[in-house]
C-alpha cells in the first residue's frame, strides 16, 4: 500500500550514489585510485535514521505506519549488515569503517550528546569482502528519497476522491463474473457474492439474499455446537408431529395431534409438550386461551375451538389446523438454519446461521457475543453501532472484490463507508439515501425523479446553493473541486505616479475601482493598500458612473461613457 | 398430399378419441389425427420414410398391387421428396412439414445389412462403389443427382428431421460402429438393434456453412476465431454482383484486382468464391518492425499499394425525384443566373451539369458541388422569380466521378434522377484489413519499398503483422495457410486445405514440400533491414496469406468540427457525422473529467464550446428577464419592476429549463449576488 518499495530503492540508490570514491593517489600525484567509502555499520544506520526522522523534513508528512515501514526496512538492513560484520569480525559497535587491504579505520560516536566522534584504526590481515554496504551519502540519501516519494504519492487538495472511489470501485466490478464461490468450505452455502452483493451492500438493502452469521462458541467440542444449534436452529411443529388432525365426536370437536417422540429424542431437541402447549400459546396467529390446550401423557395435544360458543366451529378449527405447522417450537423464528463448521482459522467449532436475528442470537446462552459477526450490515448498524456498520461496509466489500481477485485500495472503501454512515444511519446510495442526505434539488432532480424534486422544492420554496458537481454544470458555473477549489487573486501593479493597475480578467473576479465605476482595463485612484478586503469589495461594487478611459492601457472596449451599443451594462 | 395422407392411413378421427391413443399427428402444424394403440409411432416414421425414399405415390395404395411396380416414381415428380418426418419422443408427435423455404441438406443414407451366415450386422452406406461408376455427370438426366435419390443414397434433411438423425462424420465412423444392444439371433429371426447411425454426411467438411467454408485449415484454429472470421467475410471487398456496372445501388465497393486464394477449401468451388474472391494473396511477414504494427496494426508497402493492392472503388448512388403537380412541376434543369434561392451563388459551380441538369459521365466532381440540378417552383410566383434551386449536391467529404446517370420515371409518372458517383478508395493509413482467421487490423503505416525488410532475392513482403498477434489467439491456421500459399506459389499448385479430410495436409508435408523447393521448410527467411541495409538478426517468417479489404474505412469515419450546426431547441451541436455534429461528452466522460480535478476543461466542454449564452436576470427577484434595447428603453423587471437586470452566462439548455419551469407555474429564480456566490430558489 505504502508507494515505497524499500528494497528496489535502495538498490536504485546503490547504484545512483557510488560506495567509493576516485582520488589523487597520494604516493603518485599523477595517477588516482579508487578509496573506498566509509560503510555505515547497523547502529549507525539506526542513529542515521532516526536522525531523518526527526529533521522537519520528515516531521508533517508521512504517517506513523509509514515511518514504521521505513524503520523496519532499516532494522532488517541493519541486522544483516551486523551479521556480515561479526562474520568477518569487525567491530559493531563503531559508527563506520572503512577497510582496506593493511587495515581498518573505525570510527565512534561520542561517547555523550555533543562530543566529537573519534577514530581509531585496527591492522588487518586480509580486506574484508563485504557486500551489504552502505554509505553514509546513500543512507542520507535513502531517507531522503523516501520521503520525497511519499510527498509524491501523497494526493493533492481539492482532489475529488469520491469521483476516484467511484471509479475505483466500479471499473473492476465490471470485471467481476458472477460466479458463486463456496463459502469456506461448506457446501451448502451459497452466500451472494460478486455484482449482485455489492449493489446489495451499496444499495444497503434491508433483507438481503444470504444473511450469513458466524456465531463463535463460548464451549469447545462439538457437544456444545450442537447444544447452540439446538436453540438456535427453529423447529416448526409441522416438523415434529405424526399427525394434526381435527376430531369431532358427538360430544367433542377439537384438534389433536401427536408429537413424534421418537424424532425428539434422536434429534436431542428436549421438547416437551409442555414447551409446545407454550409455543402454541404464544402465535400470534392463533389466539388461544391457556384452558382450551391440554396435553396428553405421550406427547398428544389436544385443542379445542378458540372460540367461546360453538359459532364457526367448523372453520376456526380449520384455521387452527392450517396455522399449527407453522408455530414454531424451537429455536429463534428468523434462524431458518444453523450448520456446524470446522473453524477455518485454528481448532474448534462455529456455527453458521443462516437468517436475522443478531441480537437474538447474541444473548443466545453458549453464544460468544464478543466475536459473532453477521454480514447484514443493517443489523450490525442496528446492535453494534453505526461505526460498527461502517467498518462492517468496509468488511464486506473489500471481501467481495478479493474473491474476485481484484485488489483495490483500502482507501476507496473508507471513502465508500464514510459516505454512507456519516449521518449516523447507514444510507445506501440511492434516491432514497441520496435524498436524505443531499440538499441540491437540481442534482437530485438530475439523478431520479425529475419532477417529483423539482414539484417538491417549488412548494416548499427551496434555495438551492450551486456548491456541487451536478447543479454546478447546470448553471454553468465553475465547478468546485479539483481546479476550481480556489480562486485567484493577482497583485495590482505599482505605477509611476503611484496609483495601481490590475489586468483585466473575464470572467469572476474583478476589483478594479477608481472613484466608482467598473471597467475592464482601468486605473486605480485610490490606493488599495490601506484597506481590507471587505473595503476593497464595497468599493469595486459601489456601481455607478465609468471612470475616465486611462491613457494607457488596451481597452478591450471601444468607446468612452456610459453604456453605448457594445458595453455591457452589468457584470455578474 | 394432404390429401394423400389423411386417407388410407391409421389415425383416427372420429371423437372422442380412443383410450390409449397416442402419437399426435401433425401436417404443418395442423393436426391430423391420433395414431391408435397398437400403432407403434417409429413403424409409423419409418414407413413414411421409406415411401420418400422410395418414390412410391400414395395413390399407388388405390391400385392393385400387381400394378403397384410400375408406379415407382422418379425423384424429380416424388411429392414425398420434401416432406420432412420426425417423431418427437419427449411429446409424443409426429410432425410431418413440407413448408417451402425450410433449409435442408443432403446426406448419405445409412441401411443395416444383416449377414446371416455370419450372424454380423454392419452399418452400410446405401451408396456404393458401382452407383459411383453409374454416374455419368451431376447434370446427367438419367445418371446425375437424382439417380442417387431414385436410388436412395442420397436423402434431404430439414432441421426438424436432423435432430432426430444420427449422423456420422465420414464412412470410417460407419465401420467402427456397434450396435448396442447386442443378442444372439435366432436362426431365420431379422434382429432390430438401434442403430448406432442412420445417415452419413456426404463430406465431413459439409457440417460447414457457407462462410465457415471460407476459412482454410479451419481445425487448426481456436473456435473463436473461425467464428469471427465467418462475421468479417461478410464485410470483405470483392465482387458484390457481376450486374455492378448496371447497378444502381446506394452504397457499393469494387475490388479492382480481386484473386482467387493460393489456399482453399473444396466447398469454396461449390460456393464459387474462387470465381468472385473478395481479397487478394499478400505477401506477408511476421516480424516486429518498426513498432508501426503494434496493437493489431498491419504495416503495408507503399509501393505494392502504388502498383494496385487493394484499391477499391466506392460508388454511391444519389437520387432526385422531380415531382409533376399540375400546375407546379418541378423540373430537372441546370438553374441559371435567373434562379433565385440558390443554394450556392457561384453559377461556375453548375457548370458540370449539363442543360438537362444531370451531370456529365466521366466528369470530376467535388464535394458539396451540384449533382442534380433541380429547379422547383417558387412559393410565390413573380415576374423574375418563378424558380428555386433545390439541386441535389455530393456529401462533404467524397469527391470523385460521375459513373453513371439514369432517368427514369416512377409508378407516378414523375421523372426521376439517379446519378452515381464513383469514388477511389487507394489503402491509407487507418482502413481495415483482415486475414481469414479473425486476425483484423487497421494499417497503420504505409513503408515505401526503401525502408521494407527484403530477402536477397529482391522480394519484399506487402504487408508486415506483428508476431503479438498469434500467441494468445491461437490461429495457426493462419500459418499453415501462408507455409502452404508459399508452396503454391513456387509449384504453381492450388494448396487444399479442406478440414476433415482422410488427405489432410500437415505440416510436415507442407514443410517437406517447401523444403524441396529449395526454402527454409520453417517458411523463415532471412530479410535485411531495409532501413539499414543490416540482415535482420532473427529470420522473418514470410509468405502469401489471403488477405480481406473490409469495409471500415478512415475515410469514411474521420470526423471533427469546432463550431457547426446547433439543435433548435436545445442550441446544442448536432449529432452526427454527415451533419457535422459534434462528439458527444457523457456522463462518465464528465466524471473522469471531475475525476481529474480539470473543472475549466469541463466547464469549456460543457459550456463555452457547447449552448453558452447570456441570460438577462433581475438582480432583486431573480426572474428571467428581457433583453432591453439599451438605446431606447429603460431595463425593467417584468416581475417586480427593477431597473437592474444582470447578465449571467449559463448553457442555454439552463434557460432552457427555466423557461420549462416557469410553463408550469415554478419561479425558478436566480439569486445573483457579488462573484463567487449564486443560488436559484426556486418557487
Amino acid at each position: 500500500m505504502c508507494p515505497v518499495n524499500f528494497p528496489a530503492l535502495l538498490a536504485h540508490i546503490r547504484a545512483v550514489y557510488p560506495s567509493t570514491n576516485i582520488e589523487q593517489d597520494p604516493e603518485d600525484p599523477t595517477r588516482q585510485i579508487v578509496v573506498p567509502l566509509p560503510i555505515v555499520s547497523g547502529k549507525g544506520l539506526k542513529e542515521a535514521m532516526e536522525a531523518s526522522l526527526n529533521t522537519e523534513f520528515f516531521g508533517h508528512g508521512p504517517s506513523d505506519s509509514e515511518k514504521l515501514r521505513l524503520t523496519e526496512f532499516v532494522k532488517g538492513l541493519s541486522a544483516r549488515v551486523d551479521k556480515e560484520w561479526d562474520q568477518w569480525g569487525l567491530d559493531t559497535e563503531a559508527i563506520t569503517c572503512v577497510p582496506t587491504a593493511t587495515s581498518i579505520r573505525y570510527t565512534y560516536a561520542g561517547a555523550e550528546e555533543g562530543m566529537p566522534e573519534w577514530e581509531r584504526e585496527v591492522p588487518n590481515d586480509v580486506a574484508p569482502a563485504l557486500l551489504e554496504v552502505v554509505t553514509q551519502q546513500q543512507m542520507r540519501e535513502l531517507c531522503k528519497t523516501c520521503r520525497h516519494k511519499y510527498g509524491l504519492a501523497r494526493l493533492e487538495a481539492g482532489s475529488v476522491c469520491g469521483a476516484l472511489a467511484a471509479q475505483s470501485i466500479g471499473e473492476p466490478a465490471t470485471q467481476m463474473t458472477l460466479k458463486t464461490f463456496h463459502f469456506a468450505g461448506v457446501a451448502s452455502m451459497n452466500v451472494t457474492l460478486g455484482v449482485p452483493r455489492l449493489k446489495e451492500i451499496i444499495n444497503a438493502v434491508e433483507r438481503i439474499s444470504t444473511p450469513v452469521m458466524s456465531v463463535q462458541l463460548l464451549g469447545a467440542g462439538i457437544e456444545a455446537a450442537r447444544f447452540v444449534k439446538g436453540r438456535l436452529e427453529r423447529t416448526l411443529l409441522g416438523e415434529v408431529c405424526t399427525y394434526i388432525r381435527e376430531v369431532f365426536d358427538p360430544s367433542l370437536a377439537r384438534v389433536e395431534l401427536q408429537l413424534d417422540m421418537k424424532t425428539l429424542a434422536s434429534l436431542q431437541l428436549d421438547l416437551t409438550s409442555e414447551d409446545v402447549k407454550r409455543a402454541i400459546l404464544k402465535h400470534p396467529k392463533i389466539n388461544l386461551k391457556p384452558d382450551r390446550i391440554s396435553c396428553g401423557r405421550g406427547g398428544e395435544i389436544f385443542i379445542g375451538s378458540p372460540n367461546e360458543t360453538r359459532e364457526q366451529l367448523f372453520f376456526e378449527l380449520q384455521r387452527v389446523k392450517l396455522a399449527l405447522p407453522s408455530v414454531v417450537v424451537r429455536g429463534l423464528p428468523s434462524v431458518s438454519r444453523a450448520v456446524i463448521n470446522h473453524k477455518t482459522s485454528g481448532e474448534g467449532y462455529e456455527l453458521l446461521v443462516e437468517g436475522m436475528g443478531f441480537l437474538e442470537i447474541m444473548g443466545t446462552s453458549g453464544v460468544d457475543a464478543y466475536t459473532t459477526i453477521t454480514n447484514n450490515i443493517l443489523e450490525i448498524s442496528r446492535v453494534l453501532g453505526i461505526e460498527a456498520a461502517r467498518q462492517a461496509i468496509i468488511n464486506e466489500v473489500s471481501k467481495t472484490m478479493a474473491a474476485h481477485g481484484m485488489s483495490v485500495d483500502l482507501r476507496h472503501f473508507l471513502m465508500l463507508a464514510d459516505l454512507m454512515t456519516n449521518t449516523g444511519n447507514v444510507t445506501g446510495i440511492t434516491r432514497f439515501g441520496m435524498s436524505k442526505t443531499r440538499d441540491s434539488v437540481l442534482q437530485l432532480a438530475s439523478f431520479e425523479r425529475t419532477l417529483d424534486h423539482l414539484f417538491a422544492a417549488a412548494y416548499a420554496g427551496t434555495l438551492d446553493n450551486i456548491s456541487g458537481v451536478s447543479e454546478s454544470i447546470i448553471m454553468g458555473v465553475p465547478i468546485p473541486v479539483g481546479t476550481g477549489t480556489f480562486g485567484l487573486m493577482k497583485q495590482p501593479r505599482v505605477l509611476k505616479d503611484g496609483s495601481l493597475r490590475v489586468p483585466s480578467t473575464k470572467g469572476r473576479t474583478t476589483t478594479l475601482l477608481s472613484d466608482g465605476g467598473v471597467t475592464l482595463d482601468s486605473v486605480w485612484t485610490e490606493d488599495p493598500k490601506g484597506m481590507d478586503l471587505a473595503q476593497v469589495r464595497a468599493l469595486a461594487l459601489s456601481g455607478g458612473k465609468r471612470a475616465q478611459r486611462g491613457k494607457r492601457g488596451k481597452g478591450k472596449w471601444k468607446g468612452k461613457g456610459k453604456g453605448d451599443k457594445n458595453g455591457k451594462k452589468g457584470k455578474n | 398430399m394432404r390429401r394423400a395422407l389423411s386417407s388410407g392411413w391409421p389415425t383416427s378421427t372420429a371423437p372422442p378419441l380412443p383410450r390409449g391413443a397416442h402419437g399426435d399427428v401433425f401436417l404443418d402444424g395442423e393436426w391430423l389425427g391420433v395414431l391408435p394403440p397398437n400403432i407403434v409411432p417409429d413403424n409409423v416414421v419409418t414407413i413414411l420414410r421409406n415411401l420418400r425414399r422410395n418414390g412410391f405415390n400414395i395413390m399407388a395404395a388405390e391400385v392393385g398391387d400387381d400394378e403397384r411396380e410400375s408406379l415407382v416414381v422418379d425423384a424429380e415428380e416424388n411429392p414425398f421428396r420434401e416432406l420432412s418426418i420426425s417423431y418427437d419422443r419427449g411429446l409424443d408427435e409426429i410432425q410431418l412439414t413440407t413448408d417451402e423455404g425450410r433449409m435442408s441438406r443432403p446426406l448419405l443414407v445409412v441401411k443395416q445389412t444383416h449377414d446371416l451366415e455370419q450372424n454380423k450386422t454392419e452399418l452400410v452406406p446405401t451408396l456404393q462403389r458401382q452407383h459411383l461408376n453409374e454416374i455419368k455427370g451431376y447434370d446427367s438426366a438419367a445418371l446425375g443427382w437424382n439417380h442417387l435419390m431414385n436410388e436412395q443414397c442420397i436423402e434431404y434433411v430439414d432441421v426438424e428431421e436432423e435432430e432426430t438423425c444420427l449422423v456420422a462424420m465420414d464412412i470410417g465412423a460407419l465401420r467402427q460402429a456397434h450396435f448396442k444392444g447386442t443378442r444372439r439371433v435366432k436362426p431365420g429371426e431379422i434382429r432390430d438393434p438401434v442403430p448406432l447411425y442412420t445417415h452419413c454426411e456426404i463430406h465431413p467438411s459439409s457440417v460447414l456453412g457457407v462462410l465457415a467454408s471460407l476459412v482454410p485449415f479451419p481445425d487448426h484454429n481456436q473456435s473463436p476465431r473461425n467464428t469471427y472470421q465467418c462475421a468479417m467475410g461478410k464485410q470483405a471487398l470483392g465482387i458484390y454482383a457481376l450486374s455492378f456496372h448496371l447497378r444502381m445501388d446506394t452504397h457499393a465497393h469494387l475490388l479492382h484486382y480481386p484473386q482467387s486464394p493460393m489456399v482453399t477449401t473444396h466447398a469454396m468451388k461449390h460456393i464459387h468464391f474462387t470465381e468472385m474472391p473478395a481479397g487478394q494473396n499478400v505477401i506477408v511477414g511476421i516480424s516486429c518492425y518498426s513498432g508501426y504494427n503494434q496493437e493489431d496494426s498491419v504495416i503495408m508497402s507503399q509501393a505494392s499499394v502504388d502498383r494496385g493492392l487493394f484499391r477499391t472503388a466506392f460508388t454511391r448512388c444519389y437520387r432526385d425525384t422531380a415531382s409533376r403537380k399540375l400546375n407546379n412541376a418541378e423540373i430537372f434543369r441546370r438553374p441559371g443566373a435567373d434562379t433565385i434561392g440558390r443554394r450556392n451563388p457561384d453559377l461556375h459551380l453548375y457548370d458540370t451539369l449539363e442543360e438537362d441538369g444531370l451531370p456529365r459521365i466521366g466528369a470530376m466532381i467535388g464535394d458539396r458541388k451540384p449533382l442534380i440540378g433541380k429547379l422547383i417552383p417558387t412559393a410565390v410566383q413573380t415576374a423574375d422569380s418563378q424558380y428555386q434551386d433545390d439541386s441535389t449536391f455530393v456529401r462533404p467529404g467524397e469527391a470523385g466521378f460521375v459513373d453513371r446517370v439514369v432517368l427514369a420515371q416512377d409508378g407516378d409518372g414523375n421523372m426521376v434522377a439517379r446519378v452515381r458517383i464513383r469514388i477511389l478508395r487507394v489503402p491509407q493509413v487507418g482502413d481495415k484489413f483482415s486475414s481469414r482467421h479473425g486476425q483484423k487490423g487497421t494499417c497503420g503505416l504505409l513503408f515505401t519499398a526503401a525502408d521494407m525488410p527484403y530477402a536477397l532475392n529482391g522480394i519484399m513482403p506487402d504487408m508486415v503483422i506483428n508476431p503479438h498477434a498469434l500467441p494468445s489467439r491461437m490461429t495457426i491456421a493462419q500459418l499453415m495457410e501462408c507455409l502452404a500459399g508459399k508452396v503454391g506459389a513456387l509449384a504453381a499448385e492450388p494448396m487444399d486445405a479442406t478440414p476433415f479430410s482422410s488427405t489432410a495436409m500437415t505440416v510436415q508435408t507442407i514443410s517437406s514440400r517447401l523444403h524441396k523447393l529449395g526454402y527454409q521448410r520453417n517458411g523463415n527467411e532471412c530479410l535485411i533491414n531495409g532501413q539499414t541495409g543490416i540482415p535482420l538478426q532473427a529470420k522473418v517468417f514470410m509468405g502469401p496469406t489471403f488477405y480481406q479489404r473490409l469495409k471500415h474505412m478512415v475515410l469514411d469515419k474521420v470526423h471533427s468540427r469546432s463550431t457547426g450546426p446547433v439543435q433548435a431547441l436545445t442550441r446544442q451541436p448536432v449529432e452526427g457525422r454527415i451533419k457535422s455534429g459534434g462528439m458527444r461528452m457523457g456522463e462518465m466522460e464528465k466524471d473522469c473529467m471531475v475525476a481529474h480535478g480539470a473543472t475549466s476543461v469541463l466547464r469549456d466542454r460543457l459550456l463555452f464550446h457547447s449552448d453558452a449564452t447570456t441570460m438577462r436576470v433581475c438582480q432583486q427577484c431573480g426572474m428571467p428577464g428581457y433583453q432591453p434595447n439599451l438605446h431606447s428603453e429603460r431595463p425593467e423587471c417584468r416581475h417586480c419592476g427593477s431597473a437592474v437586470l444582470v447578465a449571467i452566462t449559463i448553457p442555454y439548455a439552463a434557460k432552457l429549463l427555466m423557461q420549462e419551469l416557469m410553463g408550469m407555474g415554478i419561479a425558478p429564480r436566480i439569486m445573483t449576488q457579488e462573484p463567487g456566490c449564486g443560488g436559484v430558489l426556486l418557487q
